[in-house]
């Protein structure tokens, strides 16, 4: 058997066992073991495969920052940020769904989990939406399409894994992701403004300078955690896992000392959580190292440049990143996480393009948030139509504008490099 | 251009403010809410012993993170042994959160395309399923128990404790969810034979 056909069989039985529910982990096993057996490698490759993947140090920094997360969600910043974003925004016309756009930017920089903004702002923003009179599929497609602006924002998961497996700097990557992120939040605020204005949607609040300072005031400190992140990535101060455990510490003074929101018991739990949460997506990642270096030793990357380079037959770079960019939204739609199955195959293939991995990274990130609310998976919508009490169909139709304007972003992103490259490169020279 | 919520402007700055506090309420109850409320009590205890090793390694791990930075910055000295620490125990960190995720039925699974299964039918591919859950992850335990018996062997450079200390993390981890997996796999068996036994049975 050649080495592209066993590879082949190994990506096939992975998706077989993915559309059996079997668990993501146990796929990426058998897969990788398939492709070691036929490939005649030794099994033993896998164990040390998965502890070198495990060992990258820029790794540990993820469940530092789920944990800070955590910290920050259940300590009573939430609400500080809603307030703040409805002081800022709330006065413009459809005001209660532009606070649902930045308070989602606002979550993305301390939390950095899109699930956790959609579970907790949504559940209470939706029906409040519902009373002001938005239709129910729009206040979930928009919370939902809202929710994805968090990874953009650092600090993001997606990106600790791209760093993780790409070995590019995580403080570049977050620096690159923070103009796309803002210009996707205003997008949204865009959509909603032209629907607003056609619909008739008031605002949610009236302006008041004295609110805005009011809200600002008590929501100032935690925007601190950021602030951490970034600039001590940026600055050089820290390695991407000091600035992790820095955020943590701070989130525990911020939660525990200044607001008094949580207690010891409640740490543990937090703790708990986060230990639940990055622990099988720490494997993964090293599963898919496993998987990635198998795959790469049947030649794989190679077939795929033949193959893109089959499929564009004009020399150009907007062209190749397209049809990489297409490859990882298909398999967005499936797979979650997306990152650290899918990378490992493509890298060398981004390598043997000359491709910027910086902005291929913000491309990667902004088709995880397209997965999350397409079909078949559409974790996210699927989550906000079960909020707001609505078919998936009717928030799927209802998402069409802001589905729409992501798709459009992501072919500006590609076109101008530069919106993801331009800080990053400041910050450099 | 009226406002929407309310009548006059301190209403609905209240209406807005007590959205704001369900929110953190909805946010805090996410974090802190107990996953093992109303499980048995073998169940919990198992829960919460693993539970607490990852909690002990995860604390290390911010702890050591942390000082190793500080000390750097105040006293112009790292130590020599926190990379490694870190990295060693960053395997336990991983399995226990495996372990824990099994146990609680939250991997990271595709539900879709088996929700499009016929129902009579679902029980077959879930029993699969449970098969090549334990067959994969045991088989995963059993190579990792060859790797940690060929090098668990060798020595930490600076921590100077086997390498084993680490790797074996792999094994029981991979053993212990193959093991979650069989559990939950009998206990739904069980409870669909009894099931259909009342069914034979006409009640």
């Amino acid at each position: 058997m050649t080495p592209l056909l066993g590879a082949g069989l190994s990506i096939l039985i992975l998706c077989i066992f993915l559309v059996l529910r079997i668990p993501m982990l146990v796929s990426l096993s058998a897969a990788a073991f398939l492709n070691f057996y036929l490939s005649g490698a030794w099994a033993l490759t896998m164990p040390q495969t998965i502890m070198s993947g495990l060992g990258r140090f820029v790794l540990i920094a993820l469940p530092l920052f789920v944990l800070a997360g955590g910290i920050m969600n259940a300590g009573g910043i939430s609400g500080r940020l809603f307030d703040f974003a409805r002081a800022i925004v709330g006065s413009l016309r459809g005001g209660l769904a532009h606070v649902n756009v930045v308070t989602s930017m606002f979550f993305g920089g301390m939390i950095g989990s899109s699930t956790a903004d959609l579970a907790a702002t949504g559940s209470i923003v939706i029906p409040a939406m519902k009373e002001n009179k938005y239709p129910a599929d729009f206040s979930a497609a928009l919370t939902a399409s809202s929710s994805g602006i968090g990874p953009m924002i650092p600090p993001s998961s997606p990106m600790i894994l791209y760093s993780a497996v790409t070995g590019v700097s995580l403080g570049a990557l977050f620096l690159a992701g923070l103009i796309p992120g803002l210009l996707l939040a205003l997008s949204q605020m865009l959509i909603i403004a032209f629907l607003a204005r056609k619909r008739g949607w008031l605002p949610y609040a009236a302006f008041s300078l004295h609110e805005v300072w009011y809200a600002g005031k008590r929501a100032i400190l935690s925007f601190g955690m950021p602030l951490i992140i970034v600039g001590g990535l940026v600055l050089g101060i820290f390695t991407p896992s000091e600035a992790g455990s820095f955020a943590v510490v701070y989130g525990l003074v911020l939660a525990m000392l200044v607001h008094r929101a949580l207690t010891l018991s409640g740490l543990y739990r937090v703790l708990a959580n986060a230990v639940q949460l990055s622990g099988e997506l720490l494997i993964i990642v090293g599963l898919s190292f496993a998987l990635g270096a198998g795959l790469t030793n049947a030649h794989v990357p190679e077939f795929l440049v033949q193959f893109i380079d089959l499929v564009v037959v004009h020399d150009s770079e907007f062209l190749r990143i397209l049809a990489l960019v297409l490859l990882a939204i298909l398999a967005g739609m499936i797979l979650d996480p997306l990152i650290p199955v899918l990378l490992p195959i493509i890298l060398p293939t981004l390598i043997a393009y000359d491709i910027d991995l910086i902005h291929f990274g913000v491309l990667m990130v902004i088709a995880v948030v397209i997965g999350q609310v397409t079909p078949p998976m559409a974790i996210a919508l699927i989550i906000a139509g079960k909020i707001a009490d609505v078919d998936q169909i009717k928030v799927l139709k209802a998402n069409t504008p802001f589905l729409l304007g992501i798709i459009a972003f992501m072919l500006f992103a590609i076109a101008v490099p530069v919106v993801a490259t331009w800080l990053p490169n400041l910050m450099r020279n | 251009m009226t406002i929407q919520t309310s009548e006059n402007k301190n209403g609905n700055v209240s209406n807005a403010q007590s959205m704001a506090a369900q929110i953190d309420l909805a946010s805090s109850k996410i974090e802190l809410d107990n996953p093992d409320e109303g499980l048995p009590y073998l169940d919990r205890t198992i829960n919460r012993f693993v539970e607490v090793v990852g909690v002990s390694v995860l604390s290390v791990i911010v702890l050591v993170v942390f000082f190793n930075a500080v000390s750097r910055y105040t006293l112009n000295y790292s130590f020599a042994w926190a990379e490694e620490i870190v990295q060693m125990t960053m395997p336990w960190l991983a399995m226990t959160g495996v372990f824990l995720a099994v146990r609680r039925r939250t991997m990271i699974r595709i539900d879709f395309f088996f929700d499009k299964i016929p129902a009579n039918l679902q029980y077959l591919f879930a029993y699969f399923g449970y098969a090549v859950n334990v067959a994969v992850l045991g088989f995963l335990a059993w190579v990792s128990l060859d790797f940690v018996k060929i090098f668990g062997g060798d020595v930490a450079l600076y921590v100077e404790v086997p390498v084993g200390w680490s790797t074996s993390a792999l094994v029981l981890g991979a053993a212990g969810a193959a093991i979650a997996y069989l559990v939950e796999f009998y206990r739904e068996w069980r409870s669909r034979k009894s099931t259909d036994n009342a069914k034979g049975a006409g009640l």
